[in-house]
């Protein structure tokens, strides 16, 4: 590998690149979906290849290819370089790089047991498993089952005299039961996050018993009463706080929104730089911390995709904004001078691109169980697992519901509600935060598949929280008939 | 790298040849994109990205395993084989799994593949976003966007004699231009990249930018709005998207009547509403390959309000008595002999649409979205567009919507704000449509 690395950062360099990248990577996929009793897909795929970056005067310029032969590395890397030449016809800016150390290194995701590892037998059993037993409840006309382990090699060099090689492993449950009668269909899924972990994530779960609970729920959901509109306090568990962190805190602080580089596909920010250090974005309970280190976590890696080591930071702390996600290009627009890690491409054949790191609310300093909480709740909702959800351009007004949502009456949790979902604005929301419970109940949750950019890439982070109150918040109903 | 199908067919044929006696489907696809990204008036990224997949697909009566991989030589192709091979071993039988095709004959569609598209240059693409910087900078705006193009081909053969081949290209081009206080975007997509009219998309994007500075508020209610096409893409796309028989019998969707019963020939919409899907639309081609490899026929949809067709899998339509309907390749609607000026002319009061974003699924039992306005909206007051107002969140149901039109233009193809995919679809004038609360975004 190395010497095909060599080669293509000596040819980009020889045909005029002041900088040059090479990403190789190999993809392998295997996914399992059941529906009811049945497999309906058992597949395994992989997907290899390299991509090249290189600038010149200034400017970037990317080539890709599956081929990993002598030639081809050689092309694609002057492909590259023509590439860059043409756009730095229309350069505003040259690009330059935050400084960071040449690393020669190895990474790993500390996984127990290899899923690829394990007999595709025991997956499929457990697929028809959890269904079969969702199935035996009354009322579930559906089951649907999807298992997902993923592996990610990358060998990273650069022409600064980087070589690191990563290897992350990726494993994806998702079980859900559907509920029908009387007009009406209702689902519920298993709360079990997607984790950078092996199979010990699956072997730790008693599926049978969650299954079981899961399918009753769905049939509870089914009967209950539909959401009524009002003001209420809102009790979000970690499973359902995941999402509204990621669309309303991780997209609003992406430095390359903020400085409108997203402007045509995802949009911009109502953060703005000039807002670095003095936005009220919160009250004081919030601080989110952006993380590449968190161990099992999504977004977790050695090192991102421009060769900068992984680190920790604050995005908001006590309430008040104060850093952004960058790169090594994105640093100098807020005047910085080193990288925070956040370089990332879904595929060999992407340019890589500033993505949201793990991104995680600290638990609250003083002891606070969720029981407290809710026996501290008098007018209340509380929500668990993500359900739909919608934010604007710049991430002010935003919608979400639930996988599963039930009253809080007096301190007590009552009845199962409906189509139920919030309404907000960013900043009005996260200033009603006025609790958030303690460390012993703290859960890292992820999402799998977020889009940004154009061509389109996905990435997945983790984002982990305790159970958080946030007072007076506006729910709308989902219901009606047509 | 586009593949031609000499090449393919024979790696093909000599593969299935090697496995006599094994049902096995075996299928490559490859192609090359490049595309240009820019954002405040200069270019951010600019690449050219190949791919290449190829997968093998082994059934044993009613097991099934699949395997995919991206190198074109026999050695790996055996080796996906071998791979799925194994999968089908372990599986369980499939009761739902249909039998493998035969040879079929697919309807003759116009030319998908145009060589100019598959050859622009990263130059060539520069040079266009060249010219939309320079018109945003002369005004003082500022222009972001992305501009690629791209080729492919691809065949798959199975054990039964199944075979098609496939070649086609693809130009998409999206614009955004912000001025102090406003936002307007333009978009398009074509197979021949000399159709993509860059310079009106331009101007398109700069006219609503400069129209759209100095929102005044405007409350959320229900009120008549007009979507202009690219607006009416995502409402009708979501409704059609949504059009599956299974689910519809199985109780779990807008069109279920329960006890196993749908809406299908039931008025749902307007009668003003006919959608049709056909690959061989001269404005809107698409490949006629469905589900296995069945023909994609033409298929009504609904017609004057009733529904006519859903979507059905080879599975359920067998288990129904049907003939299976493949997933809509495009979307073509019926409009009206107006303009989109003609429906502004015959509004009162109402607000104009330019497009919607981050459309999400609320309540599939209704069919309830939410999503966004955004990059321009508009009062329109007697009969003219008096003046910009803020964005808005909706929550509304196609439905409804397409219940609630009053007027449409004529037809024409247009991109999708939130799929980002074209239909053919006219304005619309709809009445009552629900805005639940105000967005601060510009």
């Amino acid at each position: 590998m190395k010497e095909l690395a060599e080669l293509a950062l000596d040819t980009a360099k020889s045909k005029g690149a002041s900088y040059a990248d090479i990403r190789i990577c190999r993809y392998r996929d295997q996914y399992i979906f059941g529906r009811d009793k049945r497999i309906e897909t058992t597949a395994d795929t992989e997907d290899s290849g390299f991509g090249i970056r290189a600038i010149v005067n200034g400017a970037w310029g990317f080539a890709s290819s599956y081929r990993l032969e002598k030639e081809e590395v050689q092309r694609i890397a002057a492909l590259a370089v023509e590439v860059a030449r043409a756009s730095a016809r229309l350069l505003k800016q040259p690009v330059e790089l935050a400084p960071e150390k040449a690393y020669q290194d190895h990474w790993q995701s500390p996984i127990q047991k290899n899923p690829f590892k394990i007999p595709m037998e025991k997956k499929i059993d457990l697929v028809l498993r959890v269904n079969e037993e969702m199935l035996k409840v009354d009322g579930i006309k559906v089951a649907m089952a999807f298992l997902n382990f993923n592996e990610i090699w990358k060998y990273f060099a650069s022409t600064e005299g980087s070589f690191i090689e990563q290897d992350l492993i990726f494993t994806y449950p998702n079980f859900t039961a559907v509920a029908v009668g009387a007009g009406d269909s209702q689902t519920r899924s298993i709360q079990v996050p997607p984790e950078q972990k092996g199979y010990e994530l699956i072997e730790a779960v008693d599926w049978v018993e969650k299954a079981r609970k899961t399918a009753e729920e769905a049939v509870q959901k089914l009967k209950s009463r539909e959401a009524t509109a009002g003001k209420k306090d809102l009790i979000l568990m970690p499973s359902h706080l995941c999402l509204t962190m990621h669309e309303s805190i991780g997209h609003a602080t992406e430095l390359d929104r903020a400085i409108g580089w997203e402007a045509d596909y995802a949009g911009t920010t109502f953060v703005t730089p000039d807002k670095l250090g003095t936005l009220k974005y919160g009250s004081p309970h919030m601080n989110i911390i952006g993380d590449k280190l968190l161990p099992g976590a999504l977004g977790t890696a050695g090192y991102d995709d421009d060769g900068v080591k992984a680190r920790r930071f604050f995005i908001i702390k006590d309430g008040i904004f104060v850093g952004y996600q960058t790169t090594r290009e994105l640093a100098r627009f807020v005047k910085e001078t080193e990288s925070k890690g956040c370089a990332y491409a879904d595929s060999w054949s992407s340019f890589p691109m500033q993505r949201m790191p793990n991104l995680w609310l600290k638990a609250g300093d003083k002891p606070l169980t969720l029981d407290q909480l809710i026996s501290d709740t008098k007018d209340g909702l509380l929500f668990e697992g993500m359900g739909s959800f919608s934010i604007d351009q710049q991430r002010y007004n935003f919608q979400f519901g639930g996988d599963a949502v039930w009253e809080i009456k007096n301190g007590k949790v009552g009845d199962m509600v409906k189509n139920a979902a919030y309404q907000s604005k960013t900043t009005d929301f996260w200033g009603s935060l006025d609790a958030v419970c303690s460390e012993e109940h703290w859960e890292n949750w992820g999402v799998f598949g977020c889009g940004k950019g154009e061509p389109p890439q996905s990435a997945r982070m983790g984002h982990g929280s305790a159970p958080a109150r946030f007072r007076q918040v506006n729910i709308i109903s989902g219901g009606g008939k047509l | 790298m586009i593949l031609q199908e000499k090449e393919i067919k024979g790696l093909l044929e000599g593969l299935i040849a090697e496995y006599p006696g094994k049902e096995i489907s075996v299928g490559v696809s490859a192609g090359e994109t490049g595309s240009t990204r820019f954002a405040n008036n200069a270019i951010t990224t600019n690449g050219v990205y190949n791919r290449l997949e190829v997968f093998a697909e082994v059934m044993k009566g009613k097991k099934k395993g699949m395997a995919a991989v991206n190198e074109l030589t026999a050695e790996k192709i055996r080796e996906a084989v071998s791979r799925a091979d194994a999968l089908a071993d372990v599986a369980p039988e499939n009761p739902e799994l249909m039998a493998a095709l035969g040879p079929q004959t697919y309807p003759q569609v116009p030319a998908l593949y145009f060589s100019k598209t598959a050859e622009f240059s990263p130059g060539q693409r520069v040079e266009s976003i060249l010219a939309v910087i320079e018109k945003a900078k002369e005004r003082n705006l500022t222009a972001a966007g992305f501009f690629e193009t791209s080729s492919s081909s691809g065949a798959r053969l199975n054990s039964k004699g199944l075979y098609y081949f496939f070649k086609s290209s693809r130009s998409y081009y999206s614009n955004t231009v912000k001025s102090e206080g406003g936002s307007g975007w333009a978009s398009a997509e074509e197979e021949d990249v000399g159709r993509i009219a860059i310079p009106e998309l331009a101007e398109r994007a700069v006219k609503k930018a400069l129209d759209s500075r100095g929102a005044k508020p405007l409350a959320p209610g229900k009120y008549t709005v007009i979507l202009e096409p690219a607006a009416a893409a995502d409402m009708v796309s979501f409704l059609l998207y949504n059009f599956t028989a299974r689910e519809a019998d199985e109780g779990r969707s807008f069109l279920s009547l329960g006890e196993g019963k749908n809406r299908l020939g039931e008025g749902l919409v307007s009668p003003k509403v006919t959608i049709t899907s056909d690959p061989a639309s001269p404005e809107f081609p698409a490949f006629p390959v469905g589900e296995d490899g069945l023909p994609v026929k033409k298929t009504v949809w609904i017609e004057k309000g009733a529904v006519r067709n859903l979507i059905y899998t080879r599975f359920w339509a067998e288990k129904i008595g049907r003939e299976p309907v493949s997933f809509p390749p495009n979307i073509l609607m019926e409009g009206e002999d107006h303009t989109l000026e003609d429906l502004i002319k015959s509004t009162r009061q109402g607000v104009l649409v330019t497009r919607f974003w981050y459309i999400r699924d609320l309540n599939p039992m209704i069919l309830l979205l939410t999503g966004l306005t955004r990059d321009g909206v508009f009062w329109i007051e007697n009969g003219r567009l008096s003046h910009p107002v803020n964005n808005f969140r909706f929550n509304e149901s196609p439905v409804n919507a397409l219940r609630n039109i009053e007027m449409m233009s004529r037809a024409q193809r247009a991109v999708g704000g939130e799929t980002g995919q074209s239909a053919v679809v006219p304005a619309l004038k709809i009445k009552e449509f629900n805005f639940s609360s105000v967005s601060d975004a510009v």
